[in-house]
């Protein structure tokens, strides 16, 4: 079931809401946390009953193995097979349902050879139910879980708002809250906040990521059918792409969270608009947060750790300290970062691609600081806009290889944005720009149009749509900015009022109801969240 | 306060809801709800068969969809049945030229604009459950078997009871439902922003004067095909005559020699060629169905401005070439004949018969025959 779709918000959602605050308000706390469990399985198995056996499967096994761990006191190899266990079991089934055919795939091309193996469908939200409760296992082994409720348990892994596609919540920040007598009567205050936020997720969703989802689609594909794209073409398809993707996931986190405020349960934001960020860390910092806070706690710190560990231990020099302590940890959790989102070998270029990127900038940090005194850049602003521009424009790169289809399809886009297949103006410019025209048709520049192959549909309006998005994505406030102001922008900023600052008044009211009415009239057109995917 | 805002949001919700579905029910520019009058197409479609010189067409009197619905209840009454987009929206029988003649004595006509495989699958399913005919002319365009498979069902999906024959459709030809569930199209239209903007600029043509959707009106003198008259006609056979003003833009307008015109209308479809397995798989269900039904399929392809094929090692007539060959390798299989060309050449069409690059004029399409099986062999 999708949150963008009419059976979901005006079926579904009512129905659970209700459910679950009137069996709250009479006290059968228990009833409720199995009411809003079987609701959640139900909007699981909306998709594909089948997987449901194996959802379930995951649950009951992690919960044993979290239990088995939480109860052994010893620390020596037993407690460790244990975990050792949960983990391969974890990995083998996500390694079977999503990287299998990758693997044969590979397998058949390095070997020649023709093993076929029968279309594996990948079970919605298999990643970010597999990584929930691997952290879950981990933590379980330090001794950092509790003795949970297995109902509570339950509910942490299937609650439907982040089921799917996140955001991605650690045991601690969930199940204490299930215990909380708060959640259980219906909160106006939460309700307000949650469909506020929720409307604003899916205008997000259906208006803008959908709109410019017809300008993204036409280019990738033309490209995947052979057709050699324009300059122009190629870096307004992957423009496009780049919002639509935005706009989508941070749609739908946006969506998740509004929901499960209606809930009262509180989940991590997943976006700090990440289009602002002046740097490739940043960026991290910024984008699909809680699956960077994952790789960083569960991945990168104990891996780099270790890595620490051993080069001082060999007493190695700078260079080699730099490789083992910084480069390594950086390619091999982007690499993982890359695989998580598909299984294909573009998704590992676009992981290590990132990978670069944190590295050069990590050299450039350490250059920069060698030589504090040299200024080339007075200006902050001056250099935080250079700054943006490199990462976003390097975002938008990476962009093309997490999309396109084949790595053939992303190095022709990658041709023709570099401007290997030459650069095409508008013939309207033809002798028209004096010896400007001269020189660049000397540079090679044809005046035949920018979007000649016709790929980019309306250009004019598609042009627009990236405009505003961008406008959107990098000038606007966020969701968070606007509705938790006190918890984030106050802080910083040092005010009390702004006027973009979410109340529950009159003006607020008609906005919501304006972004609800625009986004239901569009519902007819369904279509899938990107990350549902990985 | 937090109360009083949830509240404040449901009440505008609510009502803006409400209106929008009262005017989608009430100006219902499809004619499926209030203006279904019980059975508006099936009203339409009878006084168009009834008629002498047919009826007077518009979109805002009722949809081509609605009308094909409504025209399939009667494939008993013609020899041959059309089905296809709108560049075969013109083949029939009413005045002369007629055409397909020596293959059909008698033509229905239920091609719709924009008409994909959807709507092949819809129509064919109909025309043999409420027939069937004698012979079912299939009009084939250039890139009908290249599109994405996961926009199959998108033409249909906006024109409620047609569109609920789709689900049908699928399980007789092809014994297996696909992706597109669109039996709730009909009840969804009414909270459609797409259907909403439709019934906004219905009810503005109302409420300016033009009132030209209200109902049928019967066009009292026979009708020139080759001329037309100041509206466009929906001929008792089902063909439609261009209103005057468009038929004359054939002979008063050339198709432009600039190779990025052609591919600005062809879009991301000019560098797909007919690879779509998936597609090419339904489409030969299809006719294998028609066949198994007793009725004689006959594969129509209908030709593209010459300007077009001035390029030929471009994408767009690479791929409509390979299409053509796809198209006669399946006809040749099924035993089915497969007539006309996407090339003009083929059929002797001058440059002037065509509307615009890929629309040619009744008379260019009245040059389809039978023969031409042999000449393209």
């Amino acid at each position: 079931m999708l949150f963008n779709s009419y059976i979901f918000i005006f079926i579904f959602l009512p129905i659970t809401l209700l459910g679950f605050h009137l069996i709250g308000k009479q006290g059968r706390h228990r009833v409720a946390i199995a009411w809003l469990v079987g609701a959640s399985l139900f909007f699981y198995g909306w998709w594909n009953p089948a997987y449901l056996g194996l959802l379930l499967f995951s649950i009951i096994f992690n919960y044993s193995i979290g239990i088995s761990l939480g109860s052994t006191s010893d620390s020596g190899l037993s407690k460790k097979a244990v975990l050792v266990t949960g983990i391969v079991v974890n990995l083998s089934l996500l390694g079977y349902f999503k990287y299998a055919n990758f693997f044969i795939d590979n397998l058949n091309t390095l070997a020649s050879t023709n093993i076929t193996l029968s279309e594996i469908i990948l079970p919605l939200g298999i990643s970010f139910f597999t990584f929930q409760q691997i952290t879950y296992l981990v933590d379980a082994y330090d001794g950092k879980t509790k003795e949970y409720n297995f109902l509570h348990y339950c509910l942490f892994v299937t609650f439907f708002p982040q089921l799917i596609a996140g955001p991605i919540v650690h045991h601690k920040e969930m199940l204490p809250q299930f215990a909380k007598d708060v959640i259980y009567r219906l909160n106006s205050k939460y309700l307000a906040i949650g469909l506020t936020i929720f409307a604003l997720g899916l205008f997000k969703k259906v208006i803008l990521a959908d709109g410019i989802s017809i300008y993204a689609t036409p280019v990738f594909d033309a490209a995947e059918a052979g057709v050699v794209l324009t300059f122009f073409e190629a870096w307004a398809g992957s423009f496009a792409y780049a919002f639509q993707l935005y706009f989508d996931f941070s749609g739908y986190s946006d969506m998740a969270i509004g929901l499960a405020y209606m809930f009262g349960i509180l989940l991590p934001f997943n976006f700090n608009s990440p289009y602002k960020a002046i740097n490739i860390a940043d960026f991290w910092r910024r984008w699909h947060i809680t699956l960077s806070r994952l790789i960083r706690d569960y991945l990168w710190n104990p891996v780099s750790l270790s890595l620490t560990r051993y080069a001082m231990n060999k007493k190695y020099g700078r260079f080699s300290t730099f490789i083992l302590n910084i480069v390594a940890p950086i390619i091999f959790s982007f690499f993982l970062i890359g695989l998580w989102h598909g299984a294909g070998w573009n998704f590992v270029l676009f992981g290590l691609l990132h990978g670069l990127y944190i590295i050069i900038f990590n050299i450039w940090t350490r250059v920069k600081y060698s030589y504090q005194g040299v200024v080339i850049i007075k200006s902050k602003n001056v250099s935080h806009i250079i700054g943006w521009l490199i990462t976003f424009t390097s975002v938008v790169l990476s962009w093309v290889l997490f999309r396109a289809d084949s790595i053939e399809a992303s190095i022709s886009i990658y041709s023709s944005m570099f401007g290997l297949n030459g650069i095409s103006l508008p013939v309207s410019l033809d002798g028209k720009i004096g010896f400007i025209g001269g020189w660049l048709e000397g540079m090679g520049v044809v005046f035949h149009g920018m979007f000649v192959n016709g790929v980019f549909g309306s250009h004019f309006v598609g042009v627009g749509w990236i405009f505003v998005l961008g406008f959107i994505s990098t000038m606007l406030f966020n969701t968070q900015e606007i509705m938790f102001f006190e918890k984030t922008t106050k802080k910083i900023m040092n005010h009390q009022y702004f006027w973009y600052r979410w109340r529950p008044t009159k003006v607020w009211a008609v906005f919501t109801a304006v972004l609800l009415i625009f986004s239901i009239l569009n519902l007819s057109n369904f279509s899938e969240f990107l990350y549902f995917q990985f | 306060m937090n109360l009083l805002y949830i509240r404040n949001i449901f009440t505008i919700v609510v009502t803006l809801l409400t209106a929008i579905i009262s005017l989608n029910y009430f100006v219902d520019p499809g004619a499926i709800y209030y203006r279904s009058g019980g059975n508006f197409p099936d009203m339409y479609a009878k006084s168009l068969l009834e008629s002498d010189n047919g009826l007077l067409w518009s979109s805002n009197i009722i949809s081509d969809r609605e009308l094909a619905l409504g025209l399939s209840s009667h494939v008993e009454s013609a020899d041959c049945v059309v089905i296809g987009s709108s560049s075969v929206m013109q083949i029939g029988t009413y005045g002369e030229p007629r055409s397909l003649d020596g293959t059909c004595n008698t033509i229905l006509n239920l091609a719709v604009s924009g008409g994909g495989i959807a709507d092949h699958l819809i129509l064919t399913y109909l025309a043999i459950k409420n027939g069937p005919p004698k012979k079912i002319i299939l009009g084939v365009g250039a890139w009908i078997l290249a599109n994405k498979s996961e926009s199959m069902g998108s033409s249909v999906k906006l024109s409620s009871r047609y569109s609920a024959n789709y689900e049908d459709a699928q399980l007789v030809i092809l014994n297996s439902i696909q992706e597109d569930k669109v039996s709730l199209a009909k009840y969804l239209n009414l909270i459609n922003l797409e259907y909403t903007k439709k019934s906004i600029s219905l009810l503005w043509k109302w409420v300016s004067g033009n009132n030209s959707f209200i109902g049928i009106s019967n066009v009292t003198k026979k009708v020139e095909v080759l001329i037309g008259t100041e509206s466009a006609v929906e001929l008792p056979d089902g063909s439609l005559v261009y209103p005057y003003a468009y038929i004359n833009t054939a002979k008063e307008i050339p198709i432009p020699e600039d190779y990025f015109y052609y591919k600005n209308r062809t879009g991301s479809r000019s560098g797909m060629l007919a690879s779509n397995t998936y597609f090419i798989d339904i489409y030969d269900r299809i006719l294998s169905y028609i066949i198994e039904s007793g009725v004689v399929p006959i594969v129509v392809l209908t030709p593209y401005h010459e300007n077009l094929w001035k390029f030929k090692d471009s994408n767009i007539v690479m791929s409509m070439s390979k299409n053509e060959e796809i198209i006669r390798q399946l006809g040749k299989k099924l035993g089915v004949s497969v007539i006309g060309s996407y090339n003009p050449k083929n059929l002797g069409c001058k440059s002037n018969e065509f509307y615009d690059f890929q629309h040619a004029t009744r008379e260019c399409l009245s040059r389809i025959k039978m023969v031409e099986k042999n000449k393209n062999k």
